[in-house]
């Protein structure tokens, strides 16, 4: 281990943080003595990004579409069947649990059930601390916590306190204390703020971005919530079925949809958005039918069985990533649409509160 | 036989009121709500109007534990008492008023005339009977139907919930439905006896969002097609931007905002729904450091004598604290308990 830790660290600067390369996980449900009746459920089917230093990568999908198990995976949680996922140049396999764990942390979704009651806020946050004893060097392991608590808005009067008497938003930032405090440079945020009320979401958010820029953190950003996904992430992977069927900059995702399946998720959302004159401002059709049985998916392309494009081809040849625009912009769409206009969809601050808003906020 | 006899006394008399009192359907006036257990009586729910009309959407908007599922509960009859009991005001569903109405006439009209949609479906279904018949049942039960002719409308109703082969549905259990299926379920129960007022409380949260506006489209068909009136219960802005008629601002048990929809969007005028409207993050924007209001909902067990909001409130003078704000009309049918709430219209 130490060998490990002693080891040089490639250049961070510009070097990917995290690497994911064509990985698969297959999972056997079910499983039968009999071999032809054994099934598989191809839970992630050929996945590949990277993600690099201060960036945030936001994984969009449908529950079921696997995005849960690739974020597993990225933290060791699970093995994958095939494929490579390197932390910091490091094969993930290769390195100890406790590396692991000083450079990829996760913040989880329910901050109700993610603290264990019977611990105080003091305990929960310094277990990372008991785990990682480097990390002390001569402080005292209470400065740290306070630290640590301070850094997400909290004062020292809470150490004594227990999940309990802490509201949801306070409980997700002892989460993100907690997460933070083996100092690791990747978290993955794993539906953060879907549990939170509204008014406290913003907190929160705006909390997570602002650690980012203060501590370089690298953000894996998973959430049903599309336009969060939007406002916090630089690049974007749109998965289905286990697939990316999507990725690029968050720009030209939301802006010009190459695939079908991007275009009607973004049909979909139920937006707060009106014209000047009260009216609402238009949007294309939505998406028709589920998720097919992922463990018995449609062949070829597994969005096809929804899609208002599909044609013969798209059920005999599954498609391949394609680049449709700059900064590796691509998808897998054998009629994707490339145009440089923004689609039909709205990107206008459609409320017009913009101004003279300061005073109720400072 | 007895119940049978009392289904049909009640069931002309609702039809019979229907067509005296024409548009409107139900009128909440200052209801009230209180829980109470050991120690004080907590107000949960405090002075809430509002009106709800034939084909009318009307959306109850709050963040958890503003009171807006209570006040669900209250309408419905299904408050758990003890600890929750009305405490004041009055629910007029068609000219009669449901606090007053015996306990059997009540869930008679609940039952029939409004329907609820429930948010966990999973566990508002019984996982040890078939779909089928949990909607048959309705019908055997209420209308007295035999088994064949009510299993006959339970397929109709799943086909009308747009559930693919509905007729071999019928017979399969709730677990063998996905997430949106067993909600089309709840909402085929809920409308099979053609209530004239649904209640949905949350009912999408649990899915995604292709399935959300898929069910949501739904329902508003229902609501058009049978001029319906829904009261929809949700946190969520976008929802109400797009579905609701008009939309009831709830926060910590009181109504701070009331008014058309497009109006709360584009000319709010309570400082909780402007904070609310920015504190979202739109599909337009990014990396803009979304606005924030500060500290969180109040324990309802220490809300101050004044508005609830007042503590997290930038406009906030010392008479907000002390007492609570009148409600204003601000524009025709566009009401705001602030005392600043002309100004803040202005400030568009």
């Amino acid at each position: 281990m130490s060998e490990q830790l002693g080891t040089p660290l490639p250049p961070t600067a510009d070097a990917p943080v995290l690497e994911v390369q064509n990985v698969v996980k297959h999972f056997y449900p079910g499983r039968s003595i009999f071999p032809s009746r054994r099934q598989t459920l191809r839970a992630v089917d050929d996945i590949s990004f990277t993600l690099n230093r201060g960036e945030t990568l936001g994984i969009v999908g449908e529950s079921g579409c696997g995005k849960s198990t690739l974020a597993k995976m990225t933290l060791g949680l699970e093995t994958p069947t095939s494929g490579e996922i390197r932390l910091r140049g490091r094969e993930l396999s290769s390195v100890t649990r406790h590396w692991r764990s000083s450079v990829i942390q996760l913040v989880m979704q329910d901050p109700y059930s993610s603290l264990n009651p019977r611990m105080t806020i003091y305990d929960i946050v310094a277990e990372a601390f008991v785990a990682h004893p480097e990390l002390i060097q001569g402080a005292r392991r209470r400065d740290l916590v306070v630290q640590m608590l301070s850094l997400v808005g909290l004062g020292a009067h809470h150490l004594n306190k227990f999940p309990h008497q802490l509201s949801g938003g306070q409980r997700q930032r002892v989460g993100i204390a907690r997460a933070l405090a083996p100092k690791p440079s990747i978290v993955v945020c794993d539906e953060p703020v879907s549990a939170l009320d509204v008014s406290v979401q913003a907190q929160v958010i705006n909390l997570l971005e602002s650690l980012q820029t203060e501590l370089g953190l690298s953000y894996v950003f998973i959430s049903h919530d599309l336009s969060i996904v939007r406002h916090v992430s630089d690049r974007i992977a749109v998965i289905y079925l286990g697939r990316i069927v999507e990725e690029g900059p968050a720009e030209a995702v939301y802006n010009t949809p190459a695939h079908p399946y991007t275009q009607a998720l973004l049909a979909s959302i139920a937006t707060a958005e009106f014209n000047s004159d009260g009216t609402e401002v238009p949007k294309p059709p939505r998406i028709r039918g589920e998720l097919p049985d992922p463990l018995n998916p449609p062949s070829g392309c597994p969005f096809r069985s929804r899609c208002f494009k599909a044609q013969d081809r798209c059920a005999i040849e599954a498609p391949l990533p394609q680049p449709v625009g700059p900064d590796g912009h691509q998808t897998r769409c054998h009629f994707p649409t490339v145009e440089t206009a923004p689609v039909n969809i709205s990107r206008r601050a459609a409320l017009p509160l913009t101004h003279a808003r300061s005073d109720l906020h400072d | 036989m007895q119940t049978e006899k009392n289904t049909a006394v009640t069931g002309t008399c609702a039809a019979g009121s229907t067509q005296t009192v024409d548009r409107d359907l139900l009128s909440v006036r200052s209801l009230g709500i209180q829980i109470r257990s050991a120690g004080e009586p907590i107000d949960i729910v405090r002075d809430v109007s509002f009106d709800v009309r034939r084909g009318e959407t009307v959306a109850i908007l709050g963040e958890s534990g503003s009171g807006k599922t209570m006040t669900g509960h209250a309408i419905m009859g299904i408050l758990d008492t003890p600890p929750a009991y009305v405490s004041a005001g009055s629910i007029t569903f068609q000219g009669r008023d449901l606090l007053a109405l015996p306990d059997r006439e009540r869930r008679e009209v609940c039952g029939r005339n409004i329907g609820m949609v429930f948010q966990d479906s999973l566990s508002a279904l019984n996982p040890v009977f078939s779909v089928g018949f949990q909607i048959a049942e309705l019908f055997r039960k209420r209308l007295g139907l035999g088994r064949k002719e009510a299993n006959t409308k339970a397929a109709q109703l799943l086909d009308l919930v747009e559930i693919p082969n509905a007729g071999q549905r019928l017979k399969d259990f709730p677990h063998q439905f996905s997430g949106g299926m067993r909600q089309r379920v709840m909402i085929a129960m809920a409308i099979a006896l053609e209530p004239e007022l649904l209640i949905a409380d949350e009912p999408t949260t649990a899915l995604d969002v292709t399935i959300q506006a898929q069910i949501m489209d739904m329902l508003a068909r229902l609501c058009v097609e049978r001029e319906m009136g829904l009261i929809l219960i949700t946190h969520d802005l976008g929802m109400v931007s797009e579905f609701a008629d008009r939309i009831i601002l709830m926060y910590a048990g009181r109504v701070v905002e009331s008014s058309p929809a497009a109006a709360l969007f584009t000319a709010s005028a309570h400082p909780y729904s402007r904070a609310l409207l920015e504190s979202v993050p739109k599909l337009a924007d990014q990396h803009t450091g979304l606005k924030v209001i500060p500290g969180s909902p109040p324990d309802p067990r220490d809300v101050g004598p004044g508005c609830s909001f007042a503590p997290r409130c930038s406009h906030a003078v010392p008479v907000c604290l002390t007492g609570v704000p009148p409600t204003l009309e601000v524009a025709p049918g566009h009401l705001s308990a602030c005392l600043f709430a002309e100004e803040i219209i202005r400030h568009v």
